[in-house]
Formats: structure tokens, C-alpha cells, sequence
């Protein structure tokens, strides 16, 4: 075998260890399914209360506390997790758009519930951000079992 | 024009596996690279203190159940440098063109 053959076989058996690793990494950080769940239904709540009640309300607060405590025990717990954002412009425009969709949903059903009183927008701003959250857990998911090698579950 | 560069910091079996494991990771703490990679403690630690020495991973520490945790990630500078390294192997590899 030529140093030339070898090195390229060396290269490749390094390539296939990473991508061996590459692929335990992707297994670590699958989130369970209890996370989405658990995340989806404070985001939900939290909407809901901050459309039925006033800005600065003392409940809604601890709602938004509980988030930022639950995701970083969730964390703790499983041990990996992935990119805090997505690596590609497409990922990052489509995190852009999220946010400015939760925004959007957020306020708008403050001022719809102000402006009309409707008792029931505060309910459906919740569903809908809760739904959205829960989606995206769920396709978060499935792309790390894909690329985990795993499949969708 | 994507740089190629042979790292021979990660180069080493152990600490290319690592910096795979994390490469699509925010963190990992210790054990599940420990686990992983099927290696002790001290051999883990080993490599890890290259790896943090040549700026490539960082630390962060944290409690869990009581008990003390340590966290490894990949630094900005240590995702480019392996990624540098994969194209190189790739190219080594005679995946892509010798000629970019």
C-alpha cells in the first residue's frame, strides 16, 4: 500500500469514528417527549395569564420563572442538549420568525382581551402558543433521532 | 474559501472522538462523555485539559441532586478548528477536490 492509500484510509477511518460520535451526540441530545409536554403547557399558561391579567401580574411572573427553572433542571437531568440556536441562515430566519410569531401572539391577545373584553382570546392565545411550542418540540425531536440514525419515532 | 487545516490537538483518537461528540452539542457533562467514549475518568480529564489548553473546549460546573457536575462544550474557536479538520480528512480521504 502506497503512504498515499494509507493516509487516505487512515482519514477515512477517523471520518467514520466521527461520524460514529457525531451520531451518539445527536442520540444524547434527543429531549424526551415529557419535556416538549412540560414546556408547551408553561408557555401556554403563561400566555393565558398575561392576556387575562395586567402586565407585571405576581402569578404570571412565576410563570415565566418556573420556564427559565423547569428548561434549566430539564437540562441538568438529561445530561446534552443541542445548539442553543440553529447553525443554518435558513434555522436562524426560521428561529427569527417564531419569536416574532410568539410576540405577535403574545400582545395581540393582551390588546384584543383590553380593547374587547372577549373572556375567551386570553384561552386561545395560550393553546395556540402552547401548540406552537409543543410542534416545534416534536420536529426538534424527530430531527435529532433522524440524524442520530434512530428514524422518527 | 473554507480553510483546511490538520489539527494535531484533535488529530489523537480520543479528543477527535470528544470534539465529535460535542460538535452537535451545546454541553455534555462529563459522565455521558465518559460513558460515551468508554474511557476513565483520568483519561477523559487528560485529554479534556489539552482540549481546554488549546482554547477548543470550556467548562462550566453545576449541581445536580447535591452532587457536583462538570460540563464541557465546544468553544467558537474549537468548532472551526474541527471543522477545519474534518475537510482536511475529507480531502485527505479523497472525498473532495485536493484543489479548492
Amino acid at each position: 500500500m502506497t503512504d498515499r492509500n494509507r493516509k487516505s484510509h487512515e482519514a477515512q477511518d477517523a471520518l467514520d469514528s466521527i461520524e460514529s460520535m457525531n451520531r451518539a451526540g445527536f442520540r444524547r441530545a434527543v429531549p424526551p417527549r415529557w419535556y416538549g409536554i412540560g414546556l408547551s403547557l408553561i408557555i401556554a399558561i403563561g400566555f393565558a395569564l398575561y392576556a387575562l391579567e395586567d402586565p407585571g401580574n405576581t402569578p404570571a411572573l412565576f410563570i415565566v420563572l418556573g420556564m427559565v427553572l423547569f428548561i434549566g433542571a430539564s437540562r441538568e437531568r438529561i445530561g446534552a442538549f443541542g445548539r442553543d440556536l440553529p447553525e443554518t441562515k435558513t434555522g436562524m430566519w426560521a428561529f427569527v420568525g417564531v419569536c416574532v410569531f410568539l410576540l405577535a401572539l403574545f400582545f395581540g391577545g393582551i390588546i384584543v382581551r383590553r380593547a374587547y373584553d372577549i373572556a375567551w382570546v386570553p384561552l386561545l392565545t395560550g393553546f395556540v402558543a402552547g401548540t406552537t411550542v409543543f410542534l416545534l418540540s416534536e420536529s426538534e425531536r424527530r430531527y435529532y433521532l433522524m440524524r442520530a440514525g434512530n428514524g422518527p419515532h | 474559501m473554507t480553510n483546511l487545516q490538520f489539527d494535531t490537538v484533535i488529530h489523537a483518537p480520543n479528543r477527535l472522538q470528544i470534539c465529535a461528540l460535542l460538535a452537535p452539542l451545546q454541553e455534555a457533562e462529563f459522565q455521558v462523555l465518559r460513558d460515551e467514549l468508554e474511557v476513565s475518568d483520568s483519561v477523559l480529564s487528560k485529554h479534556l485539559k489539552q482540549l481546554e489548553e488549546a482554547g477548543y473546549v470550556n467548562f462550566r460546573k453545576g449541581a445536580v441532586n447535591g452532587r457536583q457536575r462538570v460540563w464541557a462544550g465546544l468553544t467558537a474557536s474549537g468548532r472551526r478548528a474541527f471543522a477545519s479538520h474534518v475537510r482536511e480528512l475529507q480531502r485527505l480521504a479523497g472525498l473532495i477536490n485536493n484543489e479548492l
